[in-house]
């Protein structure tokens, strides 16, 4: 017997090929069975990339899944209470002189006059001593209040109103431009932070009530034209109020993600890509914004071989040769141009629609072809490189909600289509595409 | 006799007649490709069969540019089926240690020539390849017989790549204790 060494490789390839083994009779007809079993119905073009597909079409699912839990969860929380639509009407002239709290008005801006104040209050029944949460803001461009107060209150949430109420009173007993001296002159506020950016105003405020200063409150209400119906603090407790007015900034920009369903002239949307990118966005007024970005995207599209263009292939394609149909898969930098219109939507959250168009820079196209060739059915893969530009490529529509998530973010759902304005690729092939398109967006400072 | 383009060309229009002249020219083939993995011969044969199924629904996927090679490629891609599906099977027990002999109708010795004698030291190598452990088996296979590289066998088995060359030195350790035993009985004989 011979010994492992370096022959030994040989020796077992020789016994591998010639050692004796009885090969007996075939058993052909259960074979032939079962391939005619499943040869019928035959395999699609497509099978190769369901694996692809499913694993874009779960990940876009994931992704919608949570971004409306995200919206849902914000919108359901079981202890808040909402009241951001309560728009008080509430017109008062800012008066210069003194009041007998000695409440000094520098400001004499008298023409400035608030319309609208919004609140929401978040309520903790469970755990009373939590911060909470209520939302003001204003804006003296147009004199309106939304936005949010932050309270830390210990147990009764009547406490919580009765800090609410005071400033409503106090926002609606001023105009936007002298917050601070309110808060400075009451004692019963104490500024954080105060940011007047323009037309825009960002203020931060704290009080802190305490049961020496009830009577300084009731004083203030009394001044006050709006009914005083709001409890006290209890003694000795102390509550302490940051209330966040900002308005919002002119430009913005964001994330997103998309899944793409692509399809060529009147086939099916069958196929999936996915697409993720940056936006970038400025706000002309409230109403309308427009829209720019870059993102990568992965399409992947069949065609029949008639809508394939040879103008730019032909030469290195084999004379004679049919292309039956395709399957594309291709790499590209998408930059859309394109207008916004918001709808007026509640507070929190925002319809609008979008419209423009998108260029395309093609980086990587890989074309598996169906070719038929003297006859036969043959298979054929081309992979194109060259960077193909397509100015303007696809005209864009989209329909979109928008919700605010929290002071700096904003969450956005995106359904859109995208019509050919041009055909893409070496086969010039026009290309619709349709998907949902999700991301979170910030408005900057 | 049809040539190997037209049985091929036969075999993907799902022509039987092709199909069939295929299968049985390569059935012996197969048969000792799987037969070095699969330790039961009765199994061996039902592999075959899965394997043949599995090459002609994926014939489309035969691809040959250069006809000389068509014979070489046809045997090749035949031989990784057999072994991947060789491969799925023993995956499927577990990689678990066989039990029983091999029966002897499975061998083919008839002649008593000198050539004879020379199959019988093939069937007693290829005896101690099955002798041992699956996983130390499969590699060993793969590697000195069946020409894989360790990256290749590490990707087809889903192991490491050091897996896979300690399971290789341990098993030409355990052929080489083998070897050393049937000398020893030889000598013994004698």
């Amino acid at each position: 017997m011979p010994h492992l060494d370096d022959d030994i490789d040989n020796l077992f390839q020789r016994a591998a090929e010639n050692y004796p083994l009885q090969s007996g009779k075939g058993d052909w007809e259960s074979i032939a069975e079962r391939i005619a079993d499943k040869t019928n119905p035959p395999t699609p073009l497509v099978s190769p990339k369901n694996k692809k597909n499913k694993k874009y079409i779960a990940i876009c699912l994931l992704l919608c899944f949570l971004s409306f839990s995200w919206i849902l969860f914000y919108n359901s929380r079981p202890a808040i209470k909402s009241e951001a639509n309560e728009k008080n009407k509430v017109a008062r002239a800012t008066d210069s002189r003194s009041d007998n709290n000695g409440i000094k008005n520098i400001d004499g801006n008298s023409s400035n006059k608030l319309k609208n104040v919004s609140t929401s209050t978040t309520k903790d029944k469970s755990n009373p001593g939590k911060r909470r949460k209520i939302a003001y803001s204003v804006n003296a461009s147009t004199n309106t209040i939304t936005g949010g107060a932050q309270a830390s209150f210990y147990s009764k949430t009547t406490t919580e109103s009765a800090v609410e109420k005071k400033l409503k009173d106090i926002v609606a007993r001023d105009s936007s431009n002298n917050f601070d001296n309110y808060f400075s002159a009451t004692g019963l506020l104490k500024e954080k932070q105060v940011k007047n950016p323009g037309s825009k105003i960002e203020a931060v405020v704290e009080a802190a009530i305490t049961p020496n200063q009830d009577s300084m409150i009731s004083k203030l209400r009394k001044n006050s034209k709006e009914p005083d119906n709001t409890a006290i603090p209890e003694p000795g407790k102390k509550a302490a109020v940051t209330i966040a007015l900002r308005g919002r900034s002119g430009v913005y920009a964001g994330f997103v993600v998309a899944s793409d369903f692509s399809k060529v002239n009147s086939g099916s949307f069958n196929n999936t890509g996915v697409d993720a990118g940056i936006i970038l966005g400025f706000n002309v007024n409230e109403k309308l914004s427009f829209e720019t970005g870059l993102s990568v995207n992965k399409k992947n599209y069949s065609s029949e071989g008639r809508n394939f263009k040879m103008d730019k292939v032909g030469s290195t394609m084999p004379s004679g040769m049919i292309i039956n149909n395709l399957n594309s898969e291709s790499s590209l930098l998408e930059i859309p141009a394109k207008v916004k219109y918001n709808f007026s939507g509640k507070r929190n959250s925002n319809l609008f629609i979008a419209a423009g168009v998108s260029a395309y820079i093609i980086t990587k196209e890989k074309n598996r072809y169906n070719v038929t060739m003297n006859g036969n059915q043959e298979k054929m893969t081309g992979v194109y490189e060259k960077n193909n530009y397509k100015i303007p490529a696809v005209y864009i529509m989209s329909i979109g909600y928008e919700h605010i998530v929290s002071r700096s973010f904003v969450l956005r759902a995106e359904p859109f289509l995208k019509i050919p304005l041009q055909g893409i690729g070496v086969g010039s092939l026009p290309v619709t595409s349709a998907g949902l398109q999700v991301g979170i967006i910030s408005h900057l400072k | 006799m049809e040539n190997t383009i037209t049985i091929i060309k036969g075999c993907r229009e799902n022509n039987h007649k092709y199909q069939k002249i295929l299968y049985e020219n390569y059935r012996a083939f197969a048969l000792k490709t799987v037969f070095r993995y699969i330790y039961n011969y009765e199994e061996a044969l039902e592999i075959v069969n899965d394997g043949f199924v599995k090459f002609f629904l994926s014939i489309e996927k035969f691809r040959c540019d250069n006809e000389a090679d068509l014979g070489k490629l046809l045997t090749g891609w035949i031989k990784r089926i057999m072994i991947n599906t060789s491969i799925d099977l023993l995956r499927k027990k577990m990689l678990l240690p066989e039990i029983g002999g091999i029966p002897e109708y499975a061998w083919d010795i008839k002649d008593k020539s000198a050539s004879a004698d020379q199959m019988l030291i093939y069937k007693d190598l290829i005896m101690l390849v099955k002798k041992l452990p699956p996983a130390y088996r499969i590699v060993f296979n793969m590697q000195v017989i069946d020409g894989y590289t360790h990256i290749e066998i590490a990707e087809t088995l889903g192991i490491p790549v050091n897996t896979s060359k300690s399971n290789l030195l341990r098993a030409k350790a355990l052929m080489q204790k083998y070897l050393n035993q049937k000398e020893e009985l030889k000598e013994c004989r004698i």
